[in-house]
């Protein structure tokens, strides 16, 4: 792995705080954090629950506003953008994995995927098209056109994967994407986002506290009481996985 | 976006018909209940809008409805026919009377003095005999459904008496006219015979019907009546609003029918609010998810405002559907008031408008004070 330096950073967070509440109510969820993510890397972020890991997270990605101090996601300063242009912020650059997967239960599998390049204005049919393929090349073609109630924990988050990438954003978040699967099928998972990882425009950055996937971070954060205590990098080869098929950028 | 603001709304199929149930049946309670309330104001002008050949009624100044009979002195007709515009004016004879039937039983009566010469103001659609009959000693013609009242079973038969004020009426034809407000019988007799089916008084004329000249505008003519007799003189048309607009004004009929309307509004958009706003509560994820993948608050609103139009004109639709299947069966029943005009259809949907924004306002509120980040803390 090439050295790195903060300038190549896909993200980079400065003396990063938030807080929830007022007064007596007040939580310090983060306390002057500092921490660079880079493109063609799989990030994790751990610790323990309540240390700052989903809060660092909607930060970096764009739908929650620091309280103090400075994210920089691809050049952008995120603190001096309004509402609406994080909105489109978000649209144009970063992709969502939920625990929970947040299919649109009304809505098939390829419509799920299609979603992100409609609200981007695409029209459906060529929407529609691409997630097709894309769900083809996650081996969910079969089951394109069916709901997610129907569908299994695995195969819900490929296609919760396949919304992600469906319009090649460069910064894809992931909270908690094994939590709700089991050790096999979350494993598939992590190898399938790990493999969106070795595109080197894009990073990945998944929050966890599951030990078993601790194996795919190239760097792993560790938090605790909302600072980053140590990160480490990979210091082993790779695994030998595939890197997913690109798509065409819309 | 909005296909998928449709599969939202209709993939939760009991709460989709539950809000259009709700705006259904808003939209039944007051298009039928309107609509009620039209036809028994349209009832009201029944006996004015049956009398074809005259355009112009005259009456005692005092007079605010066709059924409130202040009665003119004799001369007041040829100080009518004296009036530059009019062409012909003509006595008209309105009142109640008593009939006595040949089983000794009492029926109330309308009873309506036609001109002895020229018959104006007599019925036009006659179901059995004839109008020139009514020139027989005694005649009287009655209406298809006063003759039920009294006769309920059997075909219509001519020849039948009975007595109004110790005097005998022989039935010389069976008319079809507009249902009126009243469930009286309608009576029709010349004027010299209905003066003398009501007791003795000093003065009998009610109206005098008239009629202007060819070219003459008959607003005009009643502006020319009003100041040389010092009569009230309306054309029919506004004779009819002056009836409508007095049954309006001093009686509870509005007030009765706006309680049940309100009602119909308050229930419809209470269900409809509610189940459109706990609709919204349940893809709040789904929200969520949209607006942290890059939605705009803009479009969300779209969606939202889109689905409550959607459940409201469906919702309309069906409502004022069945109110029209209602109005249907209901004109098929003799006596049950029905009307729907144009300002049924307006008004029951600016109401089933006041609830879809009153929806819309709730449920948007909500969606746009969500915080996307949310998301990512399970809701």
């Amino acid at each position: 792995m090439v050295a790195q330096t903060p300038n190549d950073a896909l993200v980079r967070c400065r003396n990063l705080a938030h807080e929830y509440g007022e007064g007596e109510a007040r939580v310090f969820a983060l306390r002057g954090l500092d921490l660079d993510i880079y493109a063609g890397q799989l990030t994790l972020l751990v610790g323990p629950s309540g240390c700052g890991k989903t809060t660092l997270l909607s930060i970096i990605a764009g739908i929650l506003r620091a309280s103090h101090g400075d994210v920089t996601v691809l050049d952008t300063a995120l603190q001096t953008l309004s509402g609406s242009e994080k909105t489109e912020f978000r649209r144009k650059n970063v992709g969502f994995v939920f625990q929970q997967y947040n299919l649109l239960p009304e809505l098939t599998a390829v419509e799920n995927v299609a979603v992100p390049l409609i609200v981007a204005g695409e029209r459906r049919s060529v929407a529609l098209a691409r997630g097709r393929e894309l769900l083809a090349s996650l081996n969910m073609g079969h089951r394109a056109n069916a709901r997610p109630q129907k569908l299994s924990g695995g195969e819900q988050q490929r296609v919760a994967i396949a919304r992600a990438l469906v319009h090649h954003l460069r910064l894809l978040v992931c909270d908690e994407p094994t939590s709700a699967l089991d050790e096999r099928t979350g494993h598939a998972i992590m190898e399938l986002l790990y493999g969106v990882a070795v595109d080197p425009e894009r990073a990945v950055l998944v929050v966890t506290h599951d030990s078993r996937v601790f194996a795919f971070g190239d760097r792993t954060a560790y938090l605790n009481d909302g600072q980053v205590v140590r990160v480490e990098a990979r210091t082993g080869p790779r695994p030998a996985i595939a890197p997913l098929a690109k798509q065409p950028t819309p | 976006m909005l296909w998928i603001a449709l599969k939202m709304l209709v993939g939760n199929r009991g709460k989709y018909v539950g809000m259009i149930v709700g705006v259904s049946f808003a939209a039944l309670l007051i298009g039928q209940q309107a609509s009620v309330f039209f036809g028994i104001m349209w009832h009201t002008t029944s006996q004015i809008r049956e009398v074809r050949d005259a355009d112009i009624w005259v009456m005692n100044p005092n007079v605010e409805y066709i059924d409130d009979i202040k009665p003119l002195r004799d001369t007041d007709l040829y100080r009518v026919r004296g009036v530059e515009g009019v062409a012909w004016a003509v006595k008209y004879f309105k009142g109640g009377s008593r009939a006595r039937l040949d089983d000794g039983q009492y029926q109330q009566v309308v009873l309506n003095g036609v001109d002895d010469a020229t018959l104006v103001g007599a019925p036009r659609d006659m179901i059995i005999g004839s109008v020139d009959d009514l020139r027989k000693p005694d005649a009287i013609i009655i209406d298809d459904l006063g003759y039920r009242l009294i006769w309920p079973d059997g075909p219509f038969e001519l020849g039948k008496v009975f007595e109004m004020n110790d005097r005998r009426a022989v039935i010389v034809g069976v008319c079809r006219i507009g249902k009126t407000f009243q469930a009286f019988p309608i009576i029709y007799t010349r004027y010299s015979e209905a003066t003398a089916f009501v007791p003795v008084e000093r003065k009998v004329l009610s109206f005098v019907l008239a009629k202007a000249q060819p070219g003459e505008d008959s607003q005009e003519v009643c502006r020319r009546i009003e100041q040389q007799c010092g009569l009230r003189a309306l054309t029919r048309k506004d004779f009819c609003w002056q009836t409508m607009y007095t049954y309006f004004t001093k009686t509870a009929i509005p007030i009765n029918f706006g309680i049940t309307m309100l009602l119909g509004l308050i229930v419809g958009a209470a269900i409809t609010a509610q189940t459109f706003y706990m609709f919204t509560l349940e893809n709040l994820r789904q929200f969520g998810t949209l607006k942290a993948l890059g939605t705009r608050n803009s479009t969300i609103m779209r969606m939202v405002v889109f689905q409550a139009v959607l459940v409201g004109a469906i919702g309309y639709a069906l409502g004022i559907g069945l109110s029209a299947i209602f109005g249907d069966v209901a004109r098929s029943t003799a006596r049950l008031a029905f009307l729907m005009p144009w300002p049924v259809f307006a008004g029951t949907g600016a109401a089933v408008l006041f609830i879809i924004i009153l929806s819309s306002v709730l449920s948007v509120r909500r969606v746009l004070q969500l915080d996307p980040s949310a998301v990512f803390q399970g809701f």
